[in-house]
């Protein structure tokens, strides 16, 4: 008799697992399938491709770096803010887990009723010359805004599991409240920021419904990677499905560099 | 109290479910064992010498400075009090060896951190813990950890040390060991420290002086000869009739 009998998983469980699974894996299989492998290296040179890609990379990149400089400090308030009263408390994680729910179309609207030429404070910067709609700048904004909660999360997640009364040992041994933030509590929190940064990048990375609506779809300018591979839907499929596939493949190698324990719903 | 130099302490704190109220007076060089059941408010004792909690009132005075005074509106923040405190769990930084765990208070004071490990060094060499230089606390033994958590309070050169429960968290069989070992070296401070503990053995090694503490007051106080003589049924009566 199996020594594992009790944990044994029931025929239907198996079955109905497997349908979530290939709910999940089959599109991508299709895609890699569908690929136009002979073809993949003149469509992979060619300057739209490029120039997608590096705008992708760089704009993925300063939006990961905004996430981590305002990211942190708000995990930390976050991770404060279980000593305030239920209402604010709740609001502000109400605040942060919006991006992570709302259409990012809906993002991007948003963004431009506050930002946009006749925005609320879009209006007042346009006056200025300082218009933001339709400019790379939109571009880095609309991913930061999509992004944010996963570093937030990430480092709260890890603030919360660490022992932070080596920070009041810390400031017994005369560190100042800079030096058990630089010293004491960034280590403490490092793999959660490295994690969430991580995460970060790749939801920047693959951004699209708030950026299209936000920043529009300049080629050069704010027609990132994902924007460019579904306008290539229209003209040339196979030119979207090679820029799907380096999406996926980066974003797989991002998952595969993070440990289990900071996968997104893992729990340690 | 006015006392020149060592611990001079008499205040009013409050914990979410207690209030202790207590009066210590320490000689530079001398150890109270400060003893009681758990919950007494012991742990509270230290940190509000610490500076990690506030007074309700009362007054704190480390060799002739005063650090708390709520009459006066004093609250030295804990990193200027120059208390060394060893937590219970002693709280090592697990992202740091050994040898920067007992260069930390060096290197916060600035001078960059190879100056700091260069001033660490001979408290790493007196703890005998030089072999474990480079490892991080993950990697040490109970007693080793003690150690380290020891030398770094004292490599900050502090006034006052503050011991809370050193031995709680090692195995009974450890203890005999490493209790000598601590009442060497606290012997060789020479400002005044505070034992919390609740166990007669580390009195015995280690104090001059008990004060026992029950529900957030100090309800005896004298010596462990005194205390034992008293034959009141108190605390350190039950502490004798069923010691460890």
């Amino acid at each position: 008799m199996s020594p594992d009998r009790g944990r044994g998983i029931s025929p239907l469980i198996l079955v109905l697992a497997g349908v979530a699974l290939a709910l999940l894996v089959l599109p991508l299989f299709a895609l890699l399938i569908r690929a136009p492998w002979g073809d993949m290296g003149r469509l992979l040179t060619s300057p739209a491709v490029g120039q997608a890609l590096l705008l992708s990379v760089v704009t993925a990149t300063i939006a990961t770096g905004l996430c981590l400089v305002f990211g942190i400090p708000l995990a930390i308030l976050l991770a404060r803010a279980e000593r305030w009263p239920v209402l604010p408390r709740r609001l502000l994680r109400i605040a942060v887990t919006i991006p992570l729910v709302l259409p990012p179309v809906i993002g991007g609207i948003a963004l431009l009723m506050l930002l946009g030429r006749r925005g609320v404070i879009g209006s007042l910067l346009a006056e200025l010359g300082l218009g933001i709609t339709y400019t790379t700048g939109a571009v880095v904004l609309a991913q930061t805004f999509v992004s944010l909660p996963f570093l937030v999360f990430a480092v709260e997640g890890a603030l919360r599991t660490a022992d932070r009364r080596v920070e009041l040992a810390a400031s017994t041994l005369g560190a100042s409240r800079g030096q058990v933030f630089r010293l004491i509590t960034l280590r403490l929190v490092a793999p959660g920021v490295a994690a969430g940064a991580v995460l970060c990048f790749t939801r920047a990375l693959g951004e699209f419904g708030a950026t299209i609506t936000f920043a529009g779809s300049l080629p050069g300018v704010t027609r990132t990677l994902p924007i460019a591979s579904y306008l290539a839907l229209q003209s040339e499929p196979g030119q979207a499905i090679a820029l799907a596939i380096i999406l996926l493949v980066v974003s797989v190698v991002v998952l595969l560099g993070l440990r289990d324990r900071w996968m997104p719903g893992v729990g340690r | 109290m006015t006392r020149e130099r060592g611990l001079a302490a008499s205040f009013v704190a409050h914990r979410p479910s207690l209030r202790v109220e207590v009066d210590i007076d320490i000689a530079p060089g001398r150890t109270l064992a400060l003893v009681g059941p758990n919950g007494a408010g012991k742990s509270t004792v230290i940190a509000a010498i610490a500076g990690l909690i506030g007074l309700e009132s009362g007054r704190i005075m480390i060799d002739g400075r005063v650090v708390a005074d709520t009459d006066a509106t004093v609250d030295t923040p804990a990193p200027d009090r120059r208390v060394g405190v060893v937590f219970q769990d002693y709280l090592l930084f697990a992202h740091l060896t050994v040898r920067d765990n007992v260069a930390f208070a060096a290197r916060v004071r600035g001078g960059g951190k190879h100056a700091a490990r260069r001033s660490g060094q001979p408290y790493l060499e007196r703890f005998g813990l030089s072999g474990l230089a480079d490892r991080f606390p993950g990697s040490l033994s109970g007693g080793q950890a003690q150690r380290v958590a020891l030398a770094r309070a004292l490599a900050a050169e502090p006034d006052v040390l503050l011991l809370d429960e050193p031995m709680a968290a090692l195995d009974v069989e450890l203890r005999a060991e490493v209790r000598t070992d601590l009442a060497r070296h606290i012997k060789g401070f020479s400002g005044a420290t505070l034992l919390v503990t609740h166990s007669l053995a580390d009195v015995e090694a280690v104090a001059d002086t008990v004060a026992v503490i029950e529900e957030g007051r100090i309800t005896q106080r004298g010596t462990l000869t005194q205390l034992r003589a008293a034959d009141d049924g108190g605390f350190v009566q039950r502490l004798l009739s069923s010691r460890e």
